[in-house]
C-alpha cells in the first residue's frame, strides 16, 4: 500500500465517504448527544477509541477464528458480542486506572455499545478483505470524521438554540435538516479530493 | 451446514456470551469513582422515554 493510497482512504473516509453523512451510521448519537459542543467531543473522542480498538479486535477474530472455521455468515452476531464486551472492559479499565478520563469519557461509553458507526466500519473492514493495516487506517479515519462531523454539528446547533425558528422546526427537526445540508456539503463539497 | 461448523458455531458463541457476561457483571461490581455516582449522558435523539438516558421523559415527568 502506497502513501498515496493511505491517504487516499484516510481522506475520502474523513471527509466525502463520512461515515455519518454518507453511509449513514451513527445518527442515534449523532443527533442525541450534539447539543453542546463539549459533550459532542467527549462522545467523538470515545467514539474512536472504541472505533479503533473494536475494529482490531473484530479483524483478528474474523481472519483466525471465523474464516479458518468457515463461519463467516456469523460475524455479524460476534461482532456485536465483541463490541459489547470491549465497551464494559474499557468502562472497567477507565474506571478502576484513569477516573478522571472516566469523568469526562465514562457516561458516553455506554451509548457507544449501540452505535452502528462502530459495527459498520467493522463490517466493511472485513467485507472488503482489508488487511490489518488498512483496516486501522480505515478505522482512525472513520473516528476522526465522526468527532469532526458531530463537533461541527454541535456547534450550529449551539448557535441554532439562540435563533429565531419558527415552532415547528425547532429540535430535531432543524437538526436533520441541517444534517442534510452537511451531507450535500461534505458529498459534493470534497467530491474531487480522493 | 457440516457438523464441524455446527460445533464450532455454538462454542465461538458459548465462549464469547461467556466472556460477555463476566466482563460484565465485573464492571457492574467495580465501584465508579469518587464524584462520578450519578454521572449520566443526556440523549433527546428519539421519543423511547422509558430509556434512562432520555431528557424528553424527564422533562414530562417534572412538567406533570
Amino acid at each position: 500500500m502506497t502513501i498515496q493510497q493511505i491517504f487516499a482512504l484516510a481522506i475520502a473516509t474523513i471527509l466525502s465517504s463520512n461515515v455519518v453523512l454518507s453511509k449513514p451510521w451513527g445518527i442515534c448519537s449523532f443527533l442525541g448527544v450534539s447539543k453542546k459542543k463539549s459533550s459532542a467531543l467527549g462522545m467523538g473522542v470515545a467514539v474512536l477509541i472504541v472505533l479503533v480498538l473494536a475494529s482490531l479486535v473484530t479483524w483478528l477474530i474474523y481472519n483466525y477464528v471465523l474464516v479458518p472455521f468457515d463461519v463467516k455468515f456469523l460475524d455479524i452476531v460476534v461482532f456485536i458480542l465483541v463490541i459489547a464486551t470491549l465497551v464494559q472492559l474499557l468502562e472497567m479499565v477507565l474506571k478502576k486506572f484513569f477516573p478522571s478520563l472516566y469523568k469526562v469519557l465514562g457516561i458516553y461509553l455506554p451509548l457507544i455499545t449501540t452505535n452502528c458507526a462502530i459495527l459498520g466500519v467493522a463490517l466493511e473492514a472485513t467485507g472488503n478483505n482489508y488487511d490489518l493495516a488498512k483496516t486501522m487506517i480505515y478505522a482512525v479515519s472513520a473516528g476522526l470524521g465522526y468527532m469532526l462531523v458531530i463537533f461541527i454539528f454541535s456547534g450550529i446547533r449551539e448557535r441554532i438554540e439562540t435563533a429565531p425558528i419558527p415552532k415547528p422546526f425547532k429540535g430535531v427537526a432543524i437538526a436533520l435538516i441541517i444534517a442534510g445540508f452537511m451531507a450535500m456539503a461534505f458529498a459534493e463539497g470534497f467530491k474531487g479530493i480522493a | 451446514m457440516t457438523s464441524e461448523q455446527i460445533i464450532s458455531l455454538v462454542v465461538i458463541l458459548v465462549v464469547l456470551i461467556s466472556i460477555f457476561i463476566t466482563v460484565f457483571l465485573l464492571n457492574r461490581k467495580t465501584p465508579k469513582p469518587k464524584g462520578c455516582e450519578k454521572l449520566h449522558a443526556e440523549c433527546d435523539a428519539c421519543k423511547v422515554t422509558t430509556c434512562e438516558r432520555n431528557i424528553l421523559g424527564k422533562e414530562n415527568i417534572r412538567d406533570e
